[in-house]
């Protein structure tokens, strides 16, 4: 990642007390190959403190490229450009896109101040060290008064926190001795020894089966409850959003193109393909005999986009004459409700 | 003919490696009428998978039968000579769940569809040409695309290739292993109503092998809900999924997330994880998750038991009735 | 299923990519292979030195068995292109012995009253006779001193034989028995790994035990035993095939335990259980699916075996186990470099060092852009 070393020249930023976090405008490209990725095209939002913000979308979306932007933790081939506005613990307003990627403000905020949580739990840990070590190497890296023993009683205290049986012989174990769901629940439990701010969850359940699922979303929201953070929770599951989430940002193609409060977007979408993909999900609670709605086509690569509309190829609606000609704006529909859809500009609601 | 397709009795499979056993599958018995989707439930470990290889004899099972009802009569296709599998062996497909490492990449999309027909017909080059190009277009591969190599396309498209492997030799039967489960919400429903059309045109029998309830529920007839390597229960799907009545089923159910935000299900969490198959719990395998667990359950496994056509393995049947 | 694909964004992807979603996997690799530098810089080199091992006998002035005690130890000679300021093209002194003031050593010097010029294609000396490519029988050089003049490039040896020649001729051998010999390696690594890895069980314990009492051998040693058992008194050509079959008895093992666990893993993959389940016979899935799928890798293993077997090679040469003057390789080349006195006074003896170390260097670098392309589907 290519970022501007000015940590010591940095302008000041303003933001809304409320906010604990701000992207603004942010955009990624990825270099591959031999072609340009536009990954994440001018995505804002803002994260409240204790409140869970969903980034839902397909794979390709780009959602996964701007939580891994906040962190810093992209792949070289990746540059970013806009703001991400974070308010530190001691209160001040970074913009991390400023910080050097490796120098020691950006280190202190990650980790301690905002922790991830991936898909893949057993990538997170070395297979060389019990996990009681390795959390305990968290706890002794982040309070800089803990010591050895007071570390492993810590973590000891965690593990039992988050449910794991039998805790004084788990907790000499190697990682493979744990199963998927269990190690999720260790990193969890290591992620919040440090109390962060903000807890950035990348798909936490999806490679885990629907009881683990439901274990490890209640003891987030348990855990959010107790210590306050926020989270931003990334997945493709719908379902897990309406559960969790308390605002919801869809993203297709690099771009944010509805947001709002969980109720608006599952129960008034606006935008064809929010409400396509919530029509295509078979429901438990509906007929069996009806046909599933089908969103035709793919998503297509992000490369040399020109304006338009990244939707327009595969929407019912699209307006041949705009929508793949243009910018498209934002609409609002009522406080809170954002939506990208030219649709909006005439009222028209020639769908659904 | 009668109407049963496929009869499994005492299916069993046993996994040995380096002195220890893992009984992936006990005993399991299943009928499977022509035409209809059974849908195969379960979390992980719990065999559903070992079961769908066992069928299509990717995979050899220990014990048991799979009884298969064609014109010359019932043959047993785990046991069958090798003029039957000759005759049979294409009868019987499977659809994959992960799109990119089912198919060779280094293969053309063409030689990858047509591979089957080359082992199995006798057709000249240009029969099989028509025939892919047929299958291709019904599954909604453009056509063009076909000297293309996998790596050209999309995970979506990729399912669409290996279902038109499967459905070159007309077979009757399609194990279906986790068919939708890589592919994003959107592909997904194209894939559903793809099967679900196909199923219509040809007449096809699927087993339909799925973590993912809602789909399962949407796809399937009949289901069937697995756990460690046990069937714990079985029946109609809307009945099923209205009244479960294993207390495994009942949390399971409970635990899949709903996308609406106004619906709060009392979910039921189950506490601990699913137990080493290498060394199951005793009696019930589900006891020691279980609310309504007794003595018996831990020392008696439950025999199925039929409730007006639902099968299910519980002592405490009765008990944990009307929770849900 | 339809979609509409006229977006222009859309248009400039298909065209972009049309090529790459059309290639092979061959094709994808050289793709991959050809952003790696240093590796294409090695192919070229390896190339070149193929290229003039090849067309070694009209290349090198002298044949293999040609010598002129008049000329022993005579260091490289330098070629000019100006008499006294005058370009008269590029042309070789005559050579005149002198004595060492002190030590009373045999010298030479140039003599700048005899111009010998160099011609080009020119018809060769006595001795100096080969076949093209081992059909067509020729005496023509590339270059050759005017009659009575002589060209050594890199100098001469104790016996007065051209070293510019003779590394040229070395290479022939040097060059070639390690990609014979891994060519052997190849067929008993690939038919024995395949036989343990797709069949298993007893098969493949008697193999794996056979292989781990093969690697058990410490390797020189048993070049040196085997090697020592060639009759001094055979043909070179027949040494040379004797001792690709010893080194590739030598190696064949590490590539069959490369073999087995690659058969091994990709057994497990799904497009073989596709192919099994669509009735492929075991001949089919090993032919079409199993190898081809892991060929590449042995590829590169194989290529990163080579310059072992030309260091073995040049080893058992330069101990005097290998071929025997005055047929050539580069490690009887060396042989002559085995006295301290040989460094200190003709050191240019040591230049076919220079050639064994680049062309295993090369071979290496290879290698390693080939790993890094032998899976481009990553």
């Amino acid at each position: 990642m290519k970022r501007t070393h000015r940590e010591h020249t940095q302008a000041t930023y303003e933001m809304s007390p409320e906010h604990i976090l701000e992207v603004k405008d942010l955009h990624v490209h990825i270099a591959v190959d031999d072609y340009d990725l536009h990954a994440v095209r001018g995505v804002s939002f803002s994260l409240k403190k204790g409140e869970t913000l969903g980034l839902v979308g397909e794979s390709g979306c780009g959602k996964s490229v701007t939580s891994k932007e906040i962190l810093g933790i992209n792949p070289n081939n990746c540059t970013g450009s806009g703001q991400i506005l974070y308010r530190t613990k001691a209160g001040k307003v970074l913009n991390l896109l400023e910080l050097s990627r490796d120098g020691e403000t950006y280190r202190s905020i990650r980790g301690s101040e905002i922790s991830m949580i991936f898909q893949e739990p057993m990538t997170a840990f070395s297979p060389l060290y019990t996990i009681g070590n390795q959390l305990a190497e968290i706890v002794l890296l982040h309070d800089p008064k803990a010591t050895k023993a007071s570390a492993r009683a810590h973590v000891l205290e965690m593990l039992k926190k988050v449910g794991i049986a039998n805790p004084e012989k788990r907790i000499d174990q190697y990682p493979h001795e744990f199963s998927g769901g269990m190690l999720q629940r260790a990193l969890i439990d290591m992620m919040l020894c440090c109390n962060p701010d903000i807890l950035i969850a990348d798909e936490p359940t999806t490679a885990l089966d629907v009881t683990i699922q439901a274990q490890i979303l209640e003891l987030m929201r348990s855990l959010q409850k107790e210590f306050g953070m926020s989270i931003l929770f990334i997945t493709h599951d719908l379902g897990t959003v309406a559960n969790m989430c308390d605002h919801v940002a869809v993203m297709y193609l690099g771009e944010i193109i509805e947001f709002g409060t969980v109720h608006q977007i599952f129960h008034n979408p606006q935008h064809p393909y929010t409400r396509g993909l919530l029509r295509s999900l078979p429901k438990m609670n509906q007929s069996r005999e009806k046909k599933l709605y089908i969103i035709d086509g793919v998503v297509p690569l992000p490369v040399e986009l020109p304006p338009c509309c990244g939707f327009h190829d595969r929407c019912e609606a699209c307006m041949d004459d705009v929508c793949p000609k243009r910018d498209i704006p934002e609409f609002t529909v009522e406080p809170g409700h954002m939506v990208r859809c030219m649709l909006m500009e005439q009222g028209a609601r020639k769908h659904g | 003919m009668d109407n049963v397709l496929l009869e499994i009795r005492n299916l069993s499979k046993v996994y040995d490696s380096k002195g220890v056993s893992v009984r992936a599958l006990s005993d399991v018995n299943l009928t499977v009428m022509r035409g209809e989707t059974i849908g195969i439930v379960g979390e992980s470990g719990c065999g559903k998978t070992t079961l769908g290889r066992c069928v299509v004899r990717g995979i050899d099972a220990t014990s048991g039968e799979v009884l298969f009802h064609t014109e010359d009569g019932v043959i047993d296709f785990l046991k069958a000579t090798g003029a039957q599998m000759k005759k049979y062996r294409k009868d019987i497909q499977m659809i994959f769940q992960d799109p990119y490492a089912s198919l060779d990449p280094r293969m053309t999309v063409f030689d990858i569809i047509s591979e089957p027909l080359r082992y199995n017909t006798r057709m000249s080059a240009k029969e099989i040409e028509q025939a892919v190009d047929r299958i291709a277009e019904q599954v909604g591969l453009n056509k063009a695309y076909l000297r293309r190599y996998p790596h050209a396309f999309s995970g979506g498209q990729r399912q669409r290739i290996g279902i038109a492997r499967s459905l070159i030799l007309q077979p009757k039967l399609i194990v279906c292993d986790e068919a939708v489960s890589a592919l994003d919400v959107s592909i997904q429903a194209q894939i559903i109503n793809l099967l679900e059309d196909l199923q219509k045109e040809y007449h096809l029998t699927y087993l339909f092998i799925s973590h993912a309830l809602s789909v399962v529920r949407h796809i399937s007839d009949r289901v069937m809900v697995m756990y460690l390597g046990r069937m714990v229960e079985f029946g109609e799907t809307e009945a099923l999924f209205a009244h479960p009545m294993h207390p495994y089923t009942q949390a399971l159910l409970s635990a899949v997330p709903q996308p609406d935000p106004d619906i709060s299900v009392d979910r039921i969490i189950l506490e601990g994880e699913v137990p080493n198959p290498a060394n199951p719990p005793s009696g019930c395998h589900f006891h020691p998750r279980c609310a309504y667990a007794t003595e018996r359950c831990r020392t008696e496994a439950p025999p199925l038991v039929n409730h007006d056509g639902r099968l299910v393995a519980c002592w405490e049947c009765g008990k944990c009735q009307g929770k849900t | 299923m339809k979609t509409k694909n006229g977006t222009p964004a859309r248009k400039v992807q298909e065209k972009k990519s049309d090529k790459y979603y059309y290639a092979s996997q061959w094709r994808l690799m050289a793709r991959k292979f050809r952003r790696h530098k240093l590796a294409m810089v090695s192919t070229v080199v390896l190339l070149i030195f193929y290229l003039i091992a090849i067309f070694g006998n009209f290349i090198a002035p002298q044949g293999t068995e040609q010598y002129e005690g008049r000329y022993v130890n005579c260091p490289p000679t330098r070629v000019h292109l100006f008499h006294e300021g005058k370009l008269i093209g590029p042309f070789v002194y005559g050579l005149k012995t002198e004595r060492d003031p002190v030590t009373y050593m045999a010298q030479f010097a140039e003599n700048t009253e005899k111009i010998y010029r160099i011609r080009f294609f020119a018809q060769g000396d006595e001795g100096g006779e080969y076949r093209w490519l081992g059909l067509f029988p020729s005496n023509l050089h590339l270059f050759e001193a005017e009659e009575g003049g002589r060209v050594f490039l890199f100098g001469t040896d104790n016996m007065g034989r051209d070293l510019f020649s003779r590394v040229i001729l070395g290479a022939q051998i040097s060059l070639f028995i390690p990609v014979v010999g891994m060519l052997m390696t190849l067929v008993l690594g690939l038919a024995i790994g395949s036989l343990a890895g797709y069949f298993g069980g007893w098969v493949d314990t008697v193999i794996q035990r056979v292989i781990e009492v093969v690697r058990s051998f410490p390797q020189v040693p048993l070049w040196m035993a085997l090697s020592a058992a060639i009759p001094k008194t055979m043909k070179p050509a027949q040494v040379f095939m004797l001792m690709t079959v010893i080194l590739s008895l030598v190696s064949w093992p590490g590539l069959a335990r490369v073999v087995r666990s690659k058969f091994i893993s990709v057994k497990k993959e799904d497009f073989i259980m596709a192919a099994r389940i669509s009735g492929a016979p075991a001949s089919k899935l090993i032919t079409r699916h199993m190898i081809p799928s892991f060929l590449s890798y042995i590829i590169v293993d194989m290529t990163m075996a080579i310059p072992s077997l030309i260091i073995g090679e040049t080893t058992l040469s330069f101990l005097g186990l290998g071929l025997r003057s005055p047929a050539t390789s580069w490690g009887v080349l060396l042989q002559e470099t085995n006295k301290l006195e040989t460094i200190m006074f003709y050191n240019w003896k040591l230049i076919p060092m220079l050639f064994v170390f680049l062309s295993v260097l090369a071979f290496n670098f290879m290698g390693d852009g080939l790993r890094d392309a032998a899976d481009p589907y990553k």
